[in-house]
């Protein structure tokens, strides 16, 4: 940032004369700031604030919020069945989903990285699916693909089998649902390939000197010289996919059926605030989801330590 | 002298007389905000009917704000929250008074006192659904029943013959069994009616008993199972989709359904749609009176019309009404897309003018207005909660996950922690 020109003090503004100039630098970052912190104020920190406020009200949207105090929360870990129902939906989701996303990712960025001949086309083409997953088009494309009709099926009829509508059963869905989440492995793919292209050639070299085969390469030298990026990606693929809402709206016709077996806990909240009109229980949901998502974290930063090698400290 | 002419003339140039006079209301160009809920052939009609309106009010601008019935509500509450509602709401009976209970719709009495709006030709019976208390927010702009279309040609290719009326619903199982036996493979006698919680009203009324009893179920969990009972044995034999069969046609639009892809020989659904159904098919559908029971549970459905409160243009917004309830033209043009219109004068407009499918709807409606006994009860808050999760709870019947009973018990539970809490 260029230094203002004149270090002396400017006689026309007398504050200024009372600042040192790395006070004048700073002031001029924070004016330009202003638009910004307003923003954040008004778009971001006030409603998250007043959500918390409503997390403890009965407010329907038309008339004032009346204060119920812990009830909100009360009534969901004691009486509401669909509240653990959608708990056990959306960590059946989170704990399949993230690993395998993950691990594909790993994997094809592995073989990626060999120095494929098109490696840019093979790149944006993995790519592709994680920029236009989370989108209605492809919810409702999937919805195809696994309808009864759909292209699963009709790869299925290749060796026979009958498939049925894997979108329509309860025992299914979900998994249909875990299909689409690990098909947009690009994004982590692509972090974790600009990670291995890091890893110098040499420890390789010297590797294979000693007789290590490609397994031994890969899991003693690329493996924990990248846990720092595997790190990165479990954290923000847990933040997302708790929050993961389209899909599961789109696929299941905003029910989250059938059945429930795909009520994910972003719809449930979803539901209860714009359907039912409760939205203080939704805010409660919502404050609750921020304690889980947070615990979630808390955990792989304190697990992290024993995992991830940074390669600036001692082992 | 001449100067002072001059002057004057002036004066009149700049200011010609009547320029300060108030404008005619009627000059100012106006938007009105119309929200409802369409199929493409519904959407069609409305911009024709508006469209014509405009020609006929070239100050006024009718601005369509139409989606598809899933969204519809969500999006009127957030609307209506924010302070923004449309001028114009179609609108549904049990969401009556929700919204009127907060001050969000018009009270129109004014309008009808002094005739501006004009109900003097819909009975009162159906007139009184408007009213909530001393005021009166809704007006009727077409009326329905629930009734039992069947596809007449299907039918006579099995080789069987469709009853005049059901006695019974053991004698429509019966039928209904048997009809599955003569159909192709891989049709269905009927569409899933164990579904909807409105035909389980109706059977319930039949008995003397009603879905909601004042803020509580008004009926046992073994009349529950009994109802869910028969729609399972109708499952087991093939005559109703089995369950992913089900799921998968639960949310398409109607030209995708069994029964108007000749899948499904019946289908029990709101009398008004029998038109949109028939166009799109060659095989000829008709409809006739769900099966009897010992009292009478049929009940009228309407569309209603509600004006916002806070509408900047209510004299606007009453005109159009009436345009819509009581002129000939929109009669004609509306048909019985929302069942016949509420006007008896209007009835008589349009009968000539339907074909054979409007005619069946026009006979029907008036057959079911002749024995009507009592209205449905409304729902207490939280009502749509417990209908939601009818449905869930039926879904799992249909995927024989556990036992009747127990799905039963557990439906009963969710219920009363619902319709118990203190909201």
């Amino acid at each position: 940032m260029p230094l203002p020109e004149s270090r002396k003090t400017s006689p026309s503004k007398g504050f200024l004369s009372r600042l040192d100039p790395q006070q004048q630098e700073n002031l001029y970052g924070y004016i330009f700031m202003i638009p910004w912190f307003i923003g954040f104020l008004t778009l971001t920190a006030f409603p998250i604030f007043a959500s918390l406020y409503l997390s403890f009200t009965d407010y329907d949207l038309f008339t004032s919020p009346e204060w119920v105090g812990l009830q909100n929360y009360v009534e969901m870990f004691t009486r509401d069945s669909r509240y653990v129902q959608s708990l056990e939906v959306t960590f059946r989701y989170v704990l399949l989903s993230v690993p395998l996303k993950l691990i594909m990712a790993l994997l094809v960025a592995a073989v990626l990285e060999r120095g494929l001949r098109g490696l840019p086309l093979y790149r944006a083409i993995y790519y592709l699916p994680s920029l236009l997953g989370g989108s209605v088009a492809i919810s409702i494309l999937w919805l195809q693909v696994f309808g009864r009709n759909g292209l699963f099926n009709g790869f299925l009829a290749l060796f026979g089998i009958e498939g049925m509508s894997w979108i329509g059963h309860p025992h299914y869905a979900l998994n249909t649902l875990i299909v689409l989440a690990v098909w947009q492995f690009g994004a982590p793919m692509v972090i974790f390939l600009a990670g291995l292209k890091q890893i110098p050639r040499t420890l390789y070299e010297a590797a294979e000197i000693d007789g290590a085969g490609t397994f031994t390469k890969f899991t003693r030298i690329t493996i924990p010289l990248i846990t720092p990026l595997i790190f990165f990606n479990l954290i923000l693929q847990v933040i997302g996919s708790f929050q993961a809402f389209t899909p599961a709206f789109i696929i299941s016709d905003g029910t989250g059926g059938p059945v429930d077996s795909t009520l994910f806990y972003t719809l449930y909240l979803y539901q209860q605030g714009f359907s039912y009109f409760r939205m203080g229980y939704a805010s409660s949901m919502a404050w609750v989801l921020l304690a889980i998502i947070g615990v979630f974290t808390a955990i792989n930063f304190f697990a992290s330590r024993y995992w991830v090698y940074y390669g600036d400290e001692d082992r | 002298m001449k100067r002072t002419i001059f002057v004057i003339l002036a004066l009149l140039l700049a200011f010609p007389p009547g320029v300060f006079a108030q404008d005619d209301a009627e000059q100012e160009p106006v938007e009105l905000r119309y929200s409802a809920w369409v199929s493409p052939s519904r959407q069609e009609m409305l911009n024709t009917l508006f469209d014509l309106y405009e020609e006929q009010n070239p100050n006024i601008t009718i601005v369509r704000e139409f989606s598809d019935f899933g969204g519809y509500w969500d999006v009127l509450a957030t609307q209506t929250a924010g302070g923004n509602p449309p001028d114009l709401m179609t609108f549904l009976y049990n969401f009556k008074d929700d919204y009127a209970s907060r001050g969000v719709l018009l009270d129109m009495t004014p309008y009808i006192e002094d005739e501006t709006l004009d109900l003097s030709d819909i009975p009162q019976g159906v007139r009184v659904f408007g009213e909530t208390g001393d005021e009166y927010h809704l007006v009727i702009i077409g009326s329905t029943a629930p009734a039992l279309f069947y596809n007449e040609t299907m039918i006579e290719e099995a080789g069987m013959e469709m009853p005049e009326m059901f006695e019974s619903w053991d004698q429509f199982k019966e039928f209904s069994l048997e009809l599955t036996e003569n159909l192709p493979e891989g049709n269905y006698a009927l569409e899933d009616a164990g579904r909807l919680d409105a035909i389980f009203n109706f059977w319930l009324r039949q008995q003397g008993k009603s879905f909601f009893d004042g803020e509580t179920l008004g009926f046992e969990q073994e009349d529950l199972v009994n109802w869910w009972t028969l729609w399972s044995d109708l499952r087991e034999a093939g005559a109703i989709p089995d369950a992913e069969t089900f799921q998968e046609f639960a949310f398409v639009p109607t030209q995708d359904s069994l029964f108007a892809n000749s899948r499904a020989a019946m289908r029990i659904t709101n009398a008004n749609q029998l038109p949109t159904y028939q166009q799109y098919s060659e095989d000829v559908f008709s409809l006739q009176m769900l099966p009897r029971g010992e009292f009478v549970g049929d009940y009228l459905g309407a569309a209603f019309l509600a004006v916002a409160a806070e509408t900047e243009h209510p004299e606007e917004a009453i005109a159009l009404l009436n345009f819509i309830i009581n002129t000939p033209e929109a009669a004609v043009l509306m048909a019985t897309e929302y069942g016949p219109p509420g006007s008896t004068a209007m009835q008589e407009v349009v009968r000539p003018t339907f074909d054979e499918s409007q005619q069946k709807v026009l006979n029907y409606v008036g057959e079911v207005s002749d024995i009507l006994e009592t209205p449905v009860a409304i729902p207490p808050e939280r009502g749509n909660e417990v209908e939601a999760a009818y449905l869930r709870f039926y879904e799992e019947t249909t995927f024989n996950l556990a036992p009747l009973d127990d799905v039963v018990s557990r439906f009963f539970q969710e219920a009363e922690t619902i319709l118990g809490s203190d909201s």
